[in-house]
Formats: C-alpha cells, sequence, structure tokens
C-alpha cells in the first residue's frame, strides 16, 4: 500500500515515457521497421559516438573515483569543519549542465581568468592553451566538477558507518599499513566504492548541458549526436529515439555486468 | 513624452474615428477599421530578440493600438504548428526562413496576399502569388575580435591561413539555418552553384583539416564572441553590428564582407490560411513592408528588403558601405532548401568525417 504513490510515480515520469520513446523508435515514415537500429552498424557515426561516450565516460569514472575516496576520507575526519565541507560538496550538484560550462570557459577560456595569468607567468599562447576545453579531454575535466562531489557523499557515508575495531583489530594482529587498506578498509569500503562509481559512469554518458555549452558539434558523444537528430534543421525524431534506447540499454548493461563482477569478487572473499 | 503624445493621437484618432496622420500607404485608415472590428493579433514565429521585432511591436502598438501577441517557435516547428492547425487556425502571420515559406505553401496553410511594396522585393525573394514574401534579409560575413587577431582576413582564402590556428567558429549546417547559409555561402565563393557545390564543401573540409576552425557550435556562440572566446566568427551581419553596438564591443570588433564574395539569407512572411483575424494581419503585414517598418528592421541593423531602401540617417553610417554589400548574392533559397538534407550530409562526411 505505501509502495503505490513510488509505484505510480515511476510509471507516470519513467516507464510510459520509455514505452513511448521505445514505441516511436521502430517506426520510419509510418511503416514498421527496424531500420533505425540497423543504421547503428551501418553509420560509423553512431558507432564512433557510443563508443566515444563510453570511453569519457570510464575515463571521469575511474578519475573521479580515485580522487573522490582521499577527498571524502579528509572531510570525514575534519571533525569540526566537516558540516561545512559537505555543503559545500553538494553547490556543484546544483547547477545545471550549462553554466557549468560557462564556468569553465570563464575559468580557462581564451579570456579566462586562470588562462590570463598563465599567460602571464609563462607566456602561452592563450587560443592554443585554451583551445583543449573545446574537446573531449575538456570535457574531462569539466565532467569531474560535478562528478567528484557525487563520490564524496556517496563515501563520506561509507566511512561513517564503517568498522574502525576491524581495523585495530588489524593492527593489533600486526598488520602493516598496505596490508590493512587493501585487506580490510577498501574490501569493507567496496560496495560504497562499488555504487558510487557506476554513477559516475552513467551520469557520464547521459551528461547534456555541460557539452552542449563547451564543445561543438566535432566531438561526438552520443548525446550530441541525438541533438542533432532533433534540432531545428534536420528532425529524425524515430532516430532519436532509438539512439536513445540504444544509449540507455548500454549504460544499463555496462553498470550490471561491473556491479556483477564485483559482488562475485566479494562474495568468494566472504566465504 | 513623444512616444506618450504619439500614443494619445492615437488614442485621440481611436475615439473620434477622424483622419490620424498622413496614411502609411493608400487605404490603412479603410483597413484599420476593419481591423478594430477583430480580436487583436497573433504573430507567430517573431522573437522580440531577433531582428529587432520587439521595436516593430512597439512601433504598431503606437501606431494602431493593437497589441502583438508573439510566440518563438523556429521556423521548421512553425510551419509544423501551421498544419497540425490546419482546422482551427490560431495565428494570423507566420514568420520563418525563406525556404520555410515554400514549405508552408506546399503545405496549404498560406493564404495569398500582396501588401504594400510588393512589387518592389526581387522576385527571387517571393512567391508571385504573395503566398510568401521576404520581409529582411541578413548577410554571411566575417566578425573579428581585434583583441585576438592581429592580421584582418579579406576572404575566405586568407582563413586557410596558419596565422588563424584554432581562431574560427561556425554553426552546424545540420542544426542552425546559419551554419547551412555558411556552407552555401562557401559553395558560391569558390565558384560553384546548388548543383556544384563540392568545392565549397571541399574548402570547409581543408579548414577543418589545417586545423585552425575552433570549434563547430550551437547555441551559445554570440555570448561567447562578447567574452572574447572567438577570434574568428562566421555569422550573420546582424549579429555583428549587435555585438558591436549593442553589447558594446565598438572598434574591438572588425566586420569583413569576404572579398570573394558571400549571400544574403532573407526570412519571409505569409498570411495564414483562415486567419482569425485577417484584417489586422494585413495591417501588420503591411507595416511591416512599409517605410516605417523597414526603418525599423535597419534600426535594428537588419538590412530591408526593397532594394535601395534608403537606411535611416542616424544608423546609415554604422553599417558597411552598399559597395561591401554589392559582393552578398542573393540565392535560389527554395531550391537551396531542396539539395539542403543532401548538402548537410555531404558536410558531416566531408568536414567531420561522419559517415
Amino acid at each position: 500500500m505505501l509502495l503505490l504513490p513510488v509505484a505510480i510515480v515511476l510509471i507516470v515520469f519513467l516507464a510510459w515515457p520509455f514505452a513511448l520513446v521505445l514505441w516511436e523508435s521502430f517506426f520510419v515514415g509510418g511503416q514498421l521497421s527496424l531500420a533505425n537500429y540497423l543504421s547503428l552498424f551501418i553509420r560509423r557515426l553512431y558507432r564512433e559516438s557510443l563508443f566515444t561516450s563510453f570511453i569519457l565516460s570510464v575515463s571521469t569514472a575511474v578519475l573521479g573515483t580515485i580522487i573522490g575516496i582521499p577527498v571524502s576520507y579528509a572531510i570525514y575526519r575534519s571533525r569540526r569543519m566537516k558540516d561545512f565541507f559537505m555543503a559545500l560538496t553538494s553547490v556543484p550538484l546544483t547547477f545545471s549542465g550549462l553554466v557549468v560550462g560557462f564556468a569553465f570557459i570563464v575559468l580557462l577560456g581564451t579570456s579566462g581568468f586562470i588562462t590570463l595569468l598563465l599567460k602571464r607567468f609563462t607566456g602561452i599562447d592563450p587560443l592554443e592553451f585554451s583551445a583543449f576545453l573545446f574537446t573531449w579531454r575538456g570535457l574531462v575535466v569539466a565532467y569531474l566538477y560535478f562528478l567528484i562531489p557525487r563520490m564524496i557523499l556517496t563515501m563520506v557515508v561509507a566511512w561513517s558507518n564503517a568498522d574502525w575495531s576491524l581495523v585495530e583489530a588489524a593492527s593489533s594482529l600486526g598488520a602493516g599499513r598496505f596490508l590493512i587498506l587493501f585487506r580490510v578498509i577498501l574490501p569493507m569500503l567496496g560496495p560504497a566504492i562499488l555504487s558510487g562509481s557506476s554513477l559516475l559512469f552513467a551520469v557520464s554518458m547521459g551528461a547534456f548541458g555541460t557539452a552542449f555549452a563547451l564543445t561543438g558539434t566535432a566531438v561526438k558523444i552520443l548525446p550530441m549526436v541525438i541533438y542533432t537528430q532533433v534540432s531545428d534543421m534536420s528532425s529524425d525524431i524515430a532516430q532519436a529515439d532509438a539512439l536513445a534506447i540504444v544509449l540507455t540499454v548500454a549504460t544499463t548493461f555496462v553498470i550490471m555486468i561491473y556491479e556483477r563482477s564485483f559482488r562475485r569478487a566479494d562474495g568468494a572473499r566472504a566465504s | 513624452m513623444k512616444k506618450f503624445l504619439l500614443a494619445l493621437c492615437g488614442v485621440a484618432f481611436l475615439w473620434c474615428g477622424g483622419a490620424s496622420a498622413a496614411e502609411l500607404y493608400a487605404g490603412e485608415n479603410a483597413l484599420l477599421a476593419e481591423a478594430k472590428k477583430e480580436k487583436g493579433l497573433t504573430s507567430y514565429d517573431t522573437g522580440p530578440t531577433w531582428a529587432n521585432w520587439q521595436a516593430l511591436f512597439e512601433g504598431f502598438q503606437e501606431r494602431y493600438g493593437i497589441e502583438v501577441a508573439y510566440n518563438d517557435l523556429g521556423s521548421g516547428a512553425t510551419v509544423v504548428r501551421l498544419d497540425k492547425e490546419r482546422n482551427n487556425p490560431q495565428g494570423d502571420s507566420a514568420y520563418y526562413f525563406m525556404p520555410s515559406g515554400e514549405a508552408a505553401h506546399q503545405k496549404a496553410v498560406t493564404e495569398p496576399f500582396k501588401p504594400v511594396n510588393f512589387d518592389k522585393i526581387p522576385d527571387i525573394l517571393k512567391d508571385p502569388e504573395g503566398n510568401w514574401f521576404c520581409v529582411h534579409k541578413m548577410t554571411v560575413v566575417f566578425v573579428v575580435n581585434k583583441n585576438l587577431v592581429k592580421e584582418m582576413p579579406k576572404g575566405w582564402n586568407d582563413l586557410l591561413k596558419p596565422a588563424y590556428s584554432k581562431s574560427i567558429v561556425y554553426l552546424d549546417p545540420r542544426t542552425a539555418g546559419i551554419g547551412y547559409a555558411i556552407v552555401l555561402a562557401c559553395v558560391y565563393a569558390q565558384g560553384g552553384d546548388l548543383d556544384h557545390p563540392e568545392a565549397g564543401v571541399e574548402y570547409l573540409a581543408k579548414l577543418q583539416e589545417c586545423g585552425n576552425v575552433r570549434m563547430i557550435e550551437k547555441t551559445t556562440e554570440f555570448d561567447k564572441f562578447v567574452k572574447g572566446e572567438i577570434p574568428v566568427w562566421i555569422t550573420y551581419d546582424a549579429n555583428a553590428y549587435r555585438a558591436r553596438y549593442i553589447a558594446g564591443l565598438g572598434d574591438a570588433v572588425e566586420i569583413v564582407i569576404p572579398s570573394e564574395g558571400t549571400i544574403t539569407s532573407p526570412y519571409a512572411m505569409s498570411l495564414v490560411k483562415g486567419a482569425p483575424n485577417p484584417n489586422t494581419g494585413k495591417l501588420w503585414l503591411n507595416y511591416i513592408l512599409s517605410e516605417e517598418g523597414q526603418g525599423l528592421f535597419a534600426r535594428g541593423f537588419v538590412r530591408p528588403i526593397i532594394p535601395g531602401f534608403k537606411i535611416p540617417e542616424d544608423v546609415a553610417d554604422k553599417f558597411l558601405s552598399d559597395a561591401d554589400y554589392t559582393r552578398a548574392k542573393d540565392v535560389d533559397w527554395v531550391k537551396a532548401a531542396e539539395v539542403q538534407t543532401k548538402l548537410a550530409s555531404l558536410w558531416g562526411s566531408k568536414v567531420l568525417g561522419e559517415d
């Protein structure tokens, strides 16, 4: 009974739109057809953009996880400042992607604050330096801005719930620092790292606003390619629907495989 | 004060039904009397920040006391909407990129109407029956930020020089009308035409290859230019003047009409078939093509459609010279729209290597 409102929300805002998109993606000119999906095998662009999206998301997820873990530990240990840092961490999550994109232009663009400082002290060429911002490498930097906080929020909770007596037990039994880190702490935090990093991956796969503000259409990631199908000049809604479904399925599939393989490793260790 | 007095005159005129100031054209007062029996005016796709529409809304309201209700849909979407409302039209007039005007005509959602000065509009820029007619045009130009660029490019071929490494920004022809106009400008500048576009696309591929293209934009180009992110921006002259005079960049901005030539992009309007307020619609379209309406476009740095139109004194010297503008060619946009999909995907495969 209590689940009813949740179920209604999920149906109205998730299942129903998804079903509509799926339904529309099977039509070409009013005829039932698989052409929108077969184009994945015909047009190199779609394959490439899926691949680029994947590489971008894996790199941002890995970097975000590696940076997020120590930072979250530092925040967890900063007793008095913890609340302040936690509040600060949530700020980037409230901005729209467009705002984030423009913030990076203000900092690292041709007339950006950091660019001009670097020009003064190292004599770089601002045009050449800032060009990276508009490529996929620039996207990695910009995405990390709102991915690292997500990782931190997940991890601080995990650190707080961790059972530190295990660490004490291990060290009293003579385990060294590295042994404790790899045999006690990381396995203990495993589930949190797992869910955090797969969240990062999923957010990167679908992020749109930042890429929209920063890079041009020359950067071929799937959300941008979908956008070019529904813009003012040429609209192929059914093709866009099909690509959106592919993006959703691919993301879900990767996350499932990932979580499953780690769960199994965990289970093996526990037994 | 002046505005207030004018408004007062307008009100006085409405009350007394007497003769107002001189008519803008013959039959204006008679049409206004008819329009007064209707319920206002809905103008599709005239976004207030684009092409100085806001000033035209205000001028129209001041002269006739009729408020303009507008929306901002985009050209393609406007045609779709007219088609969907075919049995119950809501809009009185529609405004779009010229080929969309022909598309609306093909769908039979336009009413033939010849506004004032219809005869002066060049034949290539109107439907002979008046199903659509152009009201103003924009020209593809280079806008250069002098703070970032030392040497002014004179034309398309200059842009290939190493001096412009990672400097050039233009819009994607698959997502924006301007982008497609830029591709066509290159086609004509390279001596091609709509049947032989290869050389123009080849040129853009070369530009991409030599690393001079900074990025291919989608939406936020104006703000980026004003922020100082874009050294050389290929866009419409109206944007260029806006950056120079309205965003206040002044002399830091140089506007260049390329030496090899460029093209114009005309924007058209139609009276909607079965419009709820047909006479008000006609009054609005007449106003837009009258001396006053065309002058208001010019004040917003948008080129009037009437050839040889005398640009108001106070803005005339802010435009590039007419001699420069002779290098801008009017093209057959109806035909251009037919080859658009093909040309845009040719651009995608040649320039971005998308197959």
